[in-house]
This record gives structure tokens, sequence and C-alpha cells, in this order.
């Protein structure tokens, strides 16, 4: 019985795609997002949803923010915590498609 | 990744697994199906972890032990204080987790069978895992004439939301006009850094509206505080004289409670209350002893790049119970480490090297209804520390306006990250 665990466990510990890795890291960062903006990016309340944007106006609004161009409570902090390339990934997945 | 796809994986991986004659190095998966992971905990950290695993894999088998059927939030319960909110509105439950696919089961767990992997249950039941995540929450470190007993009865520490909340309520009201609230908050590190200034400032809006004679008076035992240029500031403009704030230097600092007078004496002098709400020293709660996941600090040692446990293998420790140096224990970061965490499990359940885990604080606090003010900052994990990427605070001396609509992002904050949570 132990024997048959232990298969079954190696089979599914078998390495999948690379990408997989990758997808769970770019929700794990836009998961950052959603804790103040909704899940999905659905806001209730005075935070402004984010899941009506595209992500080519994420990406500048989170530009300006982060330059101060665009005024904000908190979002210039948040900004200037996210890289550029790490912005444009959460973007491409949290952004109106 | 389809079931199909998943089953010829296993049919070929099977036959070479037997060719090769592999053994035990890999991590057991119980009864053939697929990876299981047990949550302990349903508070802010864990049912944001159970969740989270969901959303990532739903082929993981997910369950969630929590005692509670409800949970009352600590965020928020200071407006109830002041009688800005009922008590209903704190309350959250576990149908959303079940609806998300979550194994939610009211239980306690009582102790570890860490080489089996097994969790053991009050019930008698055992769970199997492969990963465990534990989120402990706080327990207190008893003292200066404070236990548990008093804590429930006389003087509310109010810390977890439950019945001392409603008690202080009830004292509060209960309090004559012209009264004296003492607030005692706790020495570092503990929940909720700006939590107990939340929530003098919300009892005197309270004491503002309903008992404008009343006084409130915080002994602290720190010389320095979350927030506090900001709240001294709110304080002024709100409250008057009407909040006094004592630290160590102003002979401030708490030595003995006496729960019959209400006498709070420091070394310096005694100090009659009319309501008395004291925040004891915290320690990792009660879970972490159990499953032996604390240290002589009181907290529970992790590895900072994966959150697991330095002293129980394939156990993971999140929430306000995990020693992260760096970083506050707030809701916010409680749910953004559980977020990172089951990241990280569902990539080593599937033989994945994890990426560093990425936080984020954006700590509302109100110091009146119209009022509210924000720390924040943006963390990445090393092996050592998390590292901050940025950090911000609200500015002083700003309009109005901008108050106003912290406070308004304040609330709709709470109502977002409960959505995320349990919703």
């Amino acid at each position: 019985m132990r024997s048959i665990f232990l298969i079954v466990f190696l089979s599914l510990a078998l390495p999948v795609s690379s990408a997989w890795s990758a997808d769970a890291t770019v929700r794990m960062w836009a998961a950052n997002c959603q804790v103040c903006h909704g899940p999905q990016g659905k806001s209730q309340g005075a935070i402004p949803s984010i899941n009506v944007l595209t992500p080519e106006q994420i990406k500048t609004a989170i530009a300006d923010y982060a330059s101060d161009k665009r005024h904000s409570t908190i979002m210039g902090t948040i900004a200037r915590g996210f890289a550029p390339d790490r912005v444009a990934a959460i973007a491409e997945f949290l952004g109106k498609k | 990744m389809t079931s199909k796809s998943i089953n010829a994986s296993r049919r070929s991986f099977l036959a070479t697994t037997t060719a090769l004659g592999l053994t035990a190095t890999f991590p057991l998966i119980g009864c053939g199906q697929s990876a299981r992971v047990v949550v302990v905990g349903g508070g802010f950290a864990g049912a944001t972890a159970a969740r989270q695993i969901k959303l990532l894999a739903p082929d993981i088998d997910v369950t969630l032990v929590e005692p509670n059927k409800t949970y009352r939030t600590c965020p928020f319960s200071n407006s109830y204080l002041a009688g800005l909110q009922p008590w209903e509105t704190l309350a959250q439950g576990y149908g959303g987790l079940a609806k998300a696919g979550v194994g939610v089961v009211h239980d306690r767990a009582v102790g570890l069978d860490a080489k089996g992997r097994t969790l053991k249950l009050a019930s008698g039941t055992s769970l199997p895992y492969d990963r465990l995540i534990v989120a402990p929450g706080i327990d207190f470190r008893w003292g200066k004439g404070i236990t548990a007993d008093i804590a429930e009865t006389a003087i509310p520490h109010a810390w977890k939301a439950g019945p001392q909340t409603q008690l202080l309520h009830k004292q509060l009201r209960a309090m004559d006009d012209g009264g004296t609230v003492i607030l005692c908050p706790p020495p570092n590190p503990f929940r909720c850094p700006p939590g107990p200034y939340e929530r003098a400032s919300l009892i005197a809006t309270f004491l503002k509206r309903e008992k404008p004679r009343s006084k409130l008076l915080i002994l602290d035992p720190k010389a320095k505080f979350s927030k506090q240029a900001l709240f001294k500031e709110g304080w002024a403009q709100h409250y008057g004289d009407m909040i006094e704030w004592l630290g160590p230097d102003d002979g401030g600092a708490p030595v003995e409670v006496d729960p019959k007078t209400r006498v709070v004496s420091t070394d310096f002098e005694d100090f009659q209350g009319d309501v008395v709400t004291f925040i004891p020293a915290q320690k990792a709660g009660a879970l972490a002893d159990s499953l032996d996941l604390r240290d002589e600090y009181f907290w529970c040692p992790v590895n900072l790049l994966t959150f697991e446990s330095k002293r129980q293998p394939f156990v993971h420790v999140i929430g306000d119970a995990a020693e992260l140096p760096g970083m506050p224990k707030s809701a916010t970061v409680a749910n953004t480490v559980a977020k990172g965490c089951a990241a990280v499990v569902v990539a080593l359940l599937n033989d994945q090297k994890p990426a560093p885990p990425m936080t984020t604080n954006t700590c509302y606090s109100l110091v009146a209804p119209n009022h509210g003010i924000t720390t924040t900052g943006v963390w990445e994990a090393t092996e050592t520390v998390f590292h901050p990427l940025s950090k911000g605070i609200s500015p002083l001396d700003r309009p109005a306006s901008h108050r106003q609509k912290e406070a308004d992002y304040a609330r709709s904050w709470y109502t977002n990250i409960c959505a995320d949570v349990w919703g």
C-alpha cells in the first residue's frame, strides 16, 4: 500500500512546464494589488476598480504614480516598489482583455 | 494541465520509477489522488492561503481546520467600540471558502506527527498532508496583575475580536460622563502596531459625542509608537486635550493593574481608571506550542523565502505568529504573506523552485470617522530579511479632504480584503 502511495506521488512530482512557475509568480505579484482593489481587481467602495483598465492604462497609471506626475495617497509608494517588468506582467494579468 | 495529462504522466512515470527502483526521498501523498495541503487557522492569513492554493492549483486537495464557525475581524473592531457600526458587521463565515472548493473542518488541531505528516485533531480524527500551513495568530504573556480570567471579566484586552470587545463596548457605555478611560498598549512586537492608538482615537470619538467631560489616558511602555506624529496631530485637531499619552519617560509605563479598584500603577504614580483596557505583551498563538513551532523568543522562526518552519519540516507558518524581520504584524501583511506562501507551496508540490515572495502592507487607521492615515510598504524576501522596496506614510499637515479620502479608502480596503479572504 505504501509503495502505491509513493508511486502516485512520484508521478505528480514530475516537473511540469516552466511556464507554470512563472504564471504562479505573476499571480503572486498581482495578488498584492487585489488586497485593496478587491478579488479580480473589482473594488467595492471608494478604492477604484482596476479590472476595467487595459494593460496599457495600468502601466501608464503606475508609471505616473511612481514619478508623482499623478497625485496619490499611497499609490506612489506602492508603484515605486514594483520594477517596470513586473508592472508589465501584472498589467497583462489583471487588465481588461 | 488537464486530468487526462496528469493520468498519462502518472502512467509513464510509474513505469520509470519502477524501473529505476526510486524510493522515498519525495514527500508522500496519501490515497493516490492529488497533493494534500492542510491549513490550520481561519483568520486573515490562513483563510487567504487556503483560497489562494485552490485558485492557483484547483487539483490540490485543500482542507482548512478552524474551530469557530464565525470569525470576527480585529480590523474595524475599534469602529464598533465607537458605535460607528454594529457588532454583526465584523463577522465572517466560511461558506465562501467552501464554495471555492476548500474543505472546511470545524475542529481544533492538537498535535502533529511530523514523520508521518499527519495532523491530529481534538475530535480524534487525523489529517494526512504533504504540506501543512499553520496560522496560529497571537496569545498573551500574562502579568502585571492581569490574568486570562481578569481580561475576560474586568479588564478586557479585546485584542482578538470577540466577547472582550463586547465587554469593553458595554463598559464604555456604562461609564459616567466625566470618567477616565485608561488604555495600556503592549510592548513591541505585537499585532497591529497602530491599533492601540486607533482604539484611543475612536473611543475619544465616542466620548466626545456621548460623554464629553471624560478623559482618555494612554499609559505606554514604549517611548515611540506607530504613526505617532500623525495621531498626535489628529488628536489635537479632533479631541483637544481629551487624550493624554504618557510614555516611559513621562512615568507612564504600567507596572501593576489592580482589577478590583481599576488603579494602574507606574513607578511614579497611581492612576485611577473607570474603564481600563490593558493589552498584554504578546506571543505566537497557543497552536504554535501544540505543534512545537515557537522558539524561546515567543514567535515562530521560518525560512523567509518559503515560510517553512525552522522547527518542523513540511510545515509553513504565516500570519502574526511568524517571525518576519522587517514586516509589521498587520492584516494586509498576513494576506500578502499568505499569498506568497500559497505560491511557494504550489511550486514545491510541483517540484519547482519558488520565486522569492513579494509582500505589501497598506495599513489604514482612523483618527476620527472622517480622518484616515496610512503606512505603506512593499518588500521582497531574501534569506535573512524582508528587503523593503519602498515605504511611505501619510504626510503631516494635509487638508481635511486628504484625510477624508484616506478614511473612505480605509472602509473600502476593509470590504475588499474581507471579500478577498472569505468572500
